[in-house]
């Protein structure tokens, strides 16, 4: 039997593999490379996938205990947090961001040639969870206060979603959504986060009526058929793939969509490739493996007893529930397009490492659980064999 | 270690569970609420999705190749090639100097008239210079590879013969659709059906891959024998044509049909139009007239009446009638007839060889109104030959309530009645046939099925083609009379009708003729429209002598024994 950890390493896998698949079929072209067992084995999807489980696997050994222990600098929380703050700030600055799609949201990572690059929203996204978690079981008596308890994690919330925002309004709102619900665990009160709505949502409508490119994506998703050609585009391609593939999908590497048709076939939209290609029984799976990861991910945050783990778990799951609900709602059209990467399967380096390492993490917690369970059952043993003295 | 125990702790651990049930419960409805969204757009699609769905690839049609038409000896009268049109994109050309010298030169053109071209429509993208290229242009072009020509692959219908029975072979439109003649009748099978071939594409117009449910082949047209001998039609229309010239006529029809099985081996209209250029001629000329325009027939429509007169026995063949010495006669109602000359006291007989106006009203009388009337339908006037060519007119017969005092008197000698050629020719093929019309056929398949209908008895068929041969022998038609066979028939003078009278020097010169005798072959009509009446007029002048030529021409052709010598020679026949 497997444990909940090798579970979701199997999960992590399972999905990579199909990331790695699919990703190879949705970027085909005419002119590029042709599709063989060798690209597909050595390009550079494999290369990734390697290293996401690598990190995973290597995460899953980390003791997740000594994050709440250590203090200060020594601290892996508070340096990491220093360091993806800065990081953040590094990709604004001209010349160190690399502009992608209009948006500076990379920093190249190493010599230009390689061609790697790095998002570091990625990286704050779940420091920002570890953060927060922190503060949580540090704080578990005070989270009721506002002043003492909620407000400095809020504050550093705050200040990193403004950072992410300038660039990528969905990370930003995925970080405070997520970063909110572990607050909220750790004991923090709903009415005082509803008295901070309003203000919530006037920035957001600032943000979206700053941008012009937003209000588009707002009025397209409610009428794309207004401009089919122009901001309805997108919606109305992502549609037009899952619904030529029928139940029974295209076959593997037979659709239409990717040739030119739908935009971010490979990233965000790959779900749609995926339907179009396997059909529903494509979509059943890789919905399947989200549900078995929560599922599973939901026993560990069960049987943990420590804090920190326990909050870190949750915005783990969080931030990878939200983010597949999101983007598949996204891609059928349920809400508007909005830049956000289907967890483990959009193509994306930064994204399927920083996500497998942070299952990586839940693997640790589940050790830590079942070794915090073998120590109490020796504890009760020890209790039963020396009963008298007490 | 155990971990420390506090209160807030175990409040935290509690509520964390129920946010963490919670945030899971709502993610894996709204996982499962998505996974339904899916369906509904995979299974029932908003149709503008289907649509874009279905526009994936470029859909092209399959042209079919259009059938052949053929003679009977498989000539091909219109066929359809493939080739290509040269174009010339003027947006492209870099040299506007150079380029229509080295175009010319390619294809062999003027380099001026080419220079026009381009220049009149250098804002078009497309000009055809050349709309069928021969494949030694094409070889030259494809050699010179110059930027800015293109080539076009097209079919193109094209009548080798040009001209050669153009009214009946008919033409093409646009998109290669039948307008009229043969081309328009037998269009349904001539067509074919197109095809479809979907090529999905990407973005950028580029060819993916072909769906095996995305292409359905063309079905090519059938090719189509006619019953024609393009052999006897050039003779026709030769002789007609001259025919034409001498007489200075306006038109004129000639038909040869195989005597036994209906079979039209000549079909022709003077003047004549080119099949590749229709748009050049006018629109009178490109009827078949043959089967489009009715007229008066006149004297030729003496021998249906003289036959049915005969055959109802109201009058015996060697019974005397007084044509009057002076050549008028006035009728009961006061009508007044007149032959050519005055033929006194002549037998029944002798009135169709003289042709006597005076004589078949006289005895027409006896008949009645109703029996002659009968007597047309019964040779099929007025009804359709069942040819099934484009725009077969029925012709003119009155019907008997709107018949005339006049009408009994009119109708013996021609008049009152408006016949197609086609339709005195199948009439007339009873007489071949002891009694018995065929109905005429342009097909070939349908040679051995020929449809009979009687008109008369067969006595009375075999004595009026015997009366008939007396008429080349000695009466109208002596023009017709040939060294070689035997021909009998009739000849016809009709004034032409304009306006309810018959203005002077209006004529239609018609002579209708079987040969040989005994066992006829082939049945020929030649009727000339308004011929000069300074140079001749008469039916046996101006029509008899080309039916002669044709029947000489075309009997032996088709390996017909010549009959005017056959006593004499029959001990120089080498038997086989």
């Amino acid at each position: 039997m497997l444990t909940a950890g090798q579970t979701l390493q199997w999960i992590v896998i399972s999905l990579l593999c199909i990331a790695v698949i699919m990703v190879h079929s949705a970027g085909m072209s005419i002119s590029g490379e042709p599709a063989t067992i060798d690209s597909l084995l050595y390009g550079r999807p494999t290369l990734y996938a390697v290293a996401a489980i690598a990190v995973m696997w290597v995460l899953s050994w980390v003791d997740v205990r000594s994050f709440d222990a250590r203090l200060g600098m020594w601290n892996p929380i508070v340096w990491m947090t220093v360091v993806s703050i800065g990081l953040c700030v590094a990709a604004l600055v001209p010349g160190l961001g690399r502009n992608v799609n209009g948006a500076s949201r990379w920093l190249s990572l190493g010599p230009a040639s390689w061609g790697l690059s790095f998002q570091p929203s990625e990286l704050a996204k779940w420091v920002m969870i570890a953060a927060m978690a922190w503060w949580g079981a540090r704080h578990a008596g005070s989270m009721k206060k506002f002043f003492s308890g909620l407000a400095p994690p809020l504050m550093l919330l705050g200040f990193v979603m403004g950072l992410v925002v300038i660039e990528d309004l969905g990370t930003a709102l995925l970080i405070g959504v997520v970063g909110t619900i572990v607050l909220i665990a750790a004991g923090a009160r709903i009415w005082q986060f509803m008295l901070l709505l309003p203000g919530a949502c006037a920035v957001l409508w600032y943000m979206i009526a700053s941008e012009p490119y937003r209000v588009q994506r707002l009025t397209a998703f409610l009428d794309p058929w207004a401009d089919p050609n122009g901001v309805g585009y997108h919606p109305i391609q992502s549609m037009v793939a899952i619904a030529g593939g029928q139940i029974t999908g295209r076959g593997l590497g037979n659709g239409l969509q990717k040739f030119g048709y739908l935009p971010e076939d490979t990233t965000d939209f790959l779900f749609a490739i995926i339907c179009e290609e396997l059909g529903i029984a494509g979509a059943c799976l890789v919905v399947g493996l989200y549900l078995l990861l929560l599922l599973t991910g939901l026993g560990i945050v069960r049987d943990c007893r420590r804090p920190f783990c326990r909050l870190l778990g949750l915005g783990v799951l969080a931030t990878i529930g939200i983010q597949a609900v999101m983007n598949i709602a996204v891609v059928t059209v349920v809400v508007p397009t909005k830049g956000i990467a289907l967890p483990l399967l959009s193509s994306g380096g930064t994204g399927w490492v920083m996500c497998a390492g942070a299952v990586g993490l839940l693997v640790a917690i589940d050790r830590i659980n079942r070794l915090d369970a073998e120590e109490a059952a020796d504890e009760i043993d020890a209790m039963v064999a020396r009963p008298a003295l007490v | 270690m155990s971990p420390p125990v506090d209160d807030s702790l175990i409040a935290q651990q509690r509520r964390t569970w129920v946010i963490a049930r919670l945030l899971i419960a709502v993610i894996v409805v709204a996982l499962l609420a998505l996974l339904g969204r899916v369906l509904q757009l995979q299974v029932q699609p908003d149709a503008r999705i289907l649509a874009m769905v279905n526009q994936r690839g470029g859909t092209e049609q399959l042209h079919p190749r259009r059938g052949a038409l053929l003679d009977r000896a498989g000539r091909e009268l219109a066929v359809t090639e493939v080739g290509y049109k040269l174009f010339v994109d003027p947006g492209l050309i870099k040299d506007p100097a150079d380029f229509p010298v080295k175009l010319a030169h390619a294809i062999g053109d003027n380099p001026a008239r080419l220079d026009m071209m381009i220049d009149q429509r250098a804002d078009s993208r497309y000009v055809v210079i050349n709309d069928l290229l021969t494949d030694q242009q094409l070889d030259s072009v494809r050699k010179a590879d110059m930027r800015g020509v293109g080539l076009e692959l097209r079919s193109v219908r094209s009548y080798p013969h040009g001209a050669l029975a153009a009214q009946v072979v008919g033409f093409v439109g646009s998109e290669h659709k039948g307008l009229d003649g043969l081309e328009y009748a037998l269009d349904s099978v001539l067509r074919g059906q197109s095809g479809k071939l979907r090529t999905l594409r990407d973005a950028r117009r580029r060819a993916l891959w072909i769906e095996r449910a995305d292409y359905t082949p063309a079905r090519d047209g059938l090719a189509i024998k006619l019953s024609l001998d393009l052999v006897i039609q050039s003779i026709a229309e030769q002789e007609l044509a001259r025919a034409c010239e001498k007489f200075r006529a306006d038109r004129a029809e000639a038909i040869v049909m195989d005597a036994h099985n209906g079979q039209l081996l000549a079909m022709a209209n003077w003047p004549p139009f080119d099949l590749n250029n229709p748009q050049d001629a006018e629109e009178e000329v490109k009827r078949n007239r043959c089967v489009t325009d009715p007229y008066e027939p006149g004297s030729i429509f003496k021998p249906f009446i003289h036959s049915a007169i005969t055959d109802a026995g109201v009058v015996k063949p060697d019974e005397k009638i007084d044509c009057t010495t002076t050549g008028f006669w006035a009728t009961s109602y006061g009508r007044r007839l007149h032959d050519a000359h005055g033929h006194g006291l002549i037998s029944w007989d002798e009135v169709l060889v003289v042709s006597s106006n005076i004589g078949m009203a006289k005895v027409a009388e006896r008949l009645g109104d109703r029996k002659l009337f009968q007597a047309l339908g019964d040779f099929g006037f007025g009804e359709s030959t069942g040819v099934g060519l484009t725009g077969e007119s029925r012709g003119i017969v009155n019907p008997l309530n709107k018949w005339t005092s006049y009408s009994k008197s009119s109708v013996p000698m021609g008049q009152e009645v408006a016949v197609t050629p086609i339709q005195l020719v199948k009439a007339f093929s009873a007489f071949a046939n002891g009694g018995m019309m065929v109905s005429p056929s342009i097909l070939a398949d349908e040679s051995d099925t020929p449809m009979y209908q009687r008109a008369i008895s067969p006595a009375t068929a075999m004595h009026t083609r015997m009366v008939m041969r007396d008429v080349v022998t000695e009466g109208t038609g002596r023009m017709a009379k040939s060294k070689l066979y035997q021909i009998w028939g009739k000849t016809g003078t009709a004034q032409v009708p304009v306006n309810g009278h018959y203005p002077d020097g209006l004529y239609t010169a018609s002579f209708i003729c079987g040969a040989p005798l005994r066992n006829p072959r082939v049945i020929v009509l030649v009727t000339v429209h308004r011929p000069d009446p300074k140079v001749g007029h008469y039916g046996g002048v101006v029509s008899a002598p080309v039916a002669k030529e044709i029947v000489e021409q075309t009997l032996p052709y088709l390996g017909v024994a010549p009959d005017m010598e056959q006593e004499v020679d029959k001990s120089r026949v080498v038997s086989r």
